[in-house]
């Protein structure tokens, strides 16, 4: 499980540094951008990259790492439910930062009412389970993740088909894990089930949960790495189509604004310049053609 | 140097309501409001012809040389025409297009042309995209031309965005 931990915070990690940027002009990518932030930060208190007796020793030593590393996981998703409904007229609910504060004060209580939380312990919910207020403390976290991912994948909106799908199966995960781990929790603490059946369930939700949040950042990443490779294209059909400009004396309009719009700016001026009269050779055509090729494909089906 | 003699010529009714005094980018940013999410030419075919109380339709004429027309809108009474020569590269022609739209949302009503394309658009008054025959596309100096230039540009930016742009904009 600790490959898998790490592996989940390195794709957050990662993404979210890649992403800094272009959040940095593009204000409406900042709740999910926050997302990947805050979700490295909770997957980093897992211990897999920095030892989770060091983060929680810098905090009294007292398990208050698993409160933290709860709040970040429900932070994270909720802001994934914020990112997804950004664009519905009318947002569930649960996307609003009322009833985050609800679900973050609903387990932090239970959470201080722990008694004797003892010293760092990665199990330190399944060695207090039987406490009330451990099971109530869990129980909620996992009720408001697992409806925060549930509304996501319900409502969330995301247009491209690939990422759409992995992004979907992504959230089950985090749902089936959630609906998993609810069931673990108060078997342990009613003592339901042969131990065999709780140890089960209880190795059951590490492996969907994880995965699930590998799958919802590469579904996001998948679309960075589309703009880059787009805007990799744009630059080389720009460079191109100014030396085609400068050759004919075409001036184009140089707006401000990405390399998209400056390759669509030049597309146009040298097509004008073709209606005036201006004559291109092959090789330059084949050059005007890619890069409205290019620009064409952007236009959607 | 820009420098245009893309006209509108001797206006013979007063200019629609909906895009005077306002800038390109509200208008763009106005209409864009109207449209469905991602939206495609067609999209803002249809939302200017609400936009401006009239249907719109574009027309692709085969045929006439153009010279150095690249589009021209005809204004009916009960539509509007907006044709453009057949053939035409798929960009261009949406360029071409989002400038007439433009001329269209500004209220600019044209007059009757003597050219030959405009005997498609008989009866109509005519706004058209022509180029001179120096180094210049369309007139800065005219306010009409600026006007549906930039509007075709900056209208141009959102539909390039398309589906890919709302996913990565909340997304990439």
């Amino acid at each position: 499980m600790v490959v898998l931990h790490a592996v989940a915070f390195w794709c957050a990690a990662l993404i979210f540094l890649a992403r800094t940027p272009y959040v940095l002009r593009n204000p409406r990518g900042r709740a999910a951008w926050g997302a990947t932030g805050v979700g490295a930060l909770g997957l980093l208190t897992l211990g897999s990259v920095v030892p989770q007796t060091v983060l929680d020793g810098a905090l009294g030593g007292t398990n208050l790492i698993n409160l933290v590393q709860n709040v970040c996981a429900t932070v994270a998703f909720w802001l994934m439910l914020r990112a997804s409904t950004s664009d519905l007229p009318k947002r569930p609910l649960l996307a609003s930062p009322l009833a985050l504060l609800v679900v973050v004060v609903a387990f932090a209580v239970p959470f201080f009412a722990v008694r004797d939380r003892g010293g760092t312990d990665f199990h330190f919910i399944v060695r207090e389970i039987h406490q009330p207020a451990m099971w109530l403390y869990s129980s909620i976290y996992m009720v408001g993740v697992g409806a925060i991912a549930a509304a996501t994948l319900r409502h969330g909106v995301l247009r491209n088909p690939v990422a759409l799908v992995v992004f979907r199966v992504g959230q089950s995960l985090v749902v089936i894990a959630s609906i998993d781990e609810l069931l673990s929790l108060t078997a342990d603490h009613f003592g339901w089930f042969p131990a065999a059946v709780r140890d089960g369930l209880r190795l059951g939700f590490d492996p969907p949960f994880y995965l699930g949040i590998v799958l919802i950042v590469v579904a996001m990443a998948s679309l960075t790495f589309r703009r880059w490779g787009r805007d990799v294209a744009c630059r080389r059909h720009h460079r191109r189509l100014r030396r085609i400009a400068r050759r004919h004396a075409v001036r184009a309009v140089e707006r401000d604004g990405d390399v998209q719009a400056r390759t669509y700016d030049l597309v146009i001026a040298i097509r004008d310049a073709e209606v005036q009269g201006r004559t291109l050779d092959d090789s330059e055509l084949a050059q005007v053609r890619s890069a409205e090729l290019t620009l064409t494909r952007s236009l959607g089906g | 140097m820009r420098k245009g003699i893309v006209q509108v010529v001797c206006p013979l009714r007063s200019k629609g309501a909906m895009a005077v005094g306002r800038s390109a980018s509200d208008t763009v940013g106005a209409l864009v409001a109207t449209l469905p999410p991602s939206p495609r030419l067609p999209d803002v075919v249809a939302g200017v012809g609400r936009f401006v109380g009239k249907t719109t339709r574009v027309v692709d004429v085969d045929g006439p040389s153009w010279g150095p027309l690249t589009a021209l809108v005809s204004q009916f009474e009960h539509e509007n025409l907006v044709l453009v020569p057949a053939g035409a590269p798929e960009l261009y022609r949406m360029h071409c297009v989002l400038h007439e739209l433009g001329h269209l949302v500004h209220g600019d009503v044209g007059a009757p042309s003597a050219t030959s394309i405009a005997e498609f658009a008989s009866g109509g008054h005519v706004c058209r995209r022509a180029l001179d025959g120096d180094t210049g596309l369309v007139s800065i100096s005219d306010d009409d031309e600026h006007f549906a230039e930039r509007f075709a540009y900056e209208l141009a930016t959102v539909l390039l965005a398309g589906s890919a742009g709302a996913d990565e904009r909340a997304y990439g």
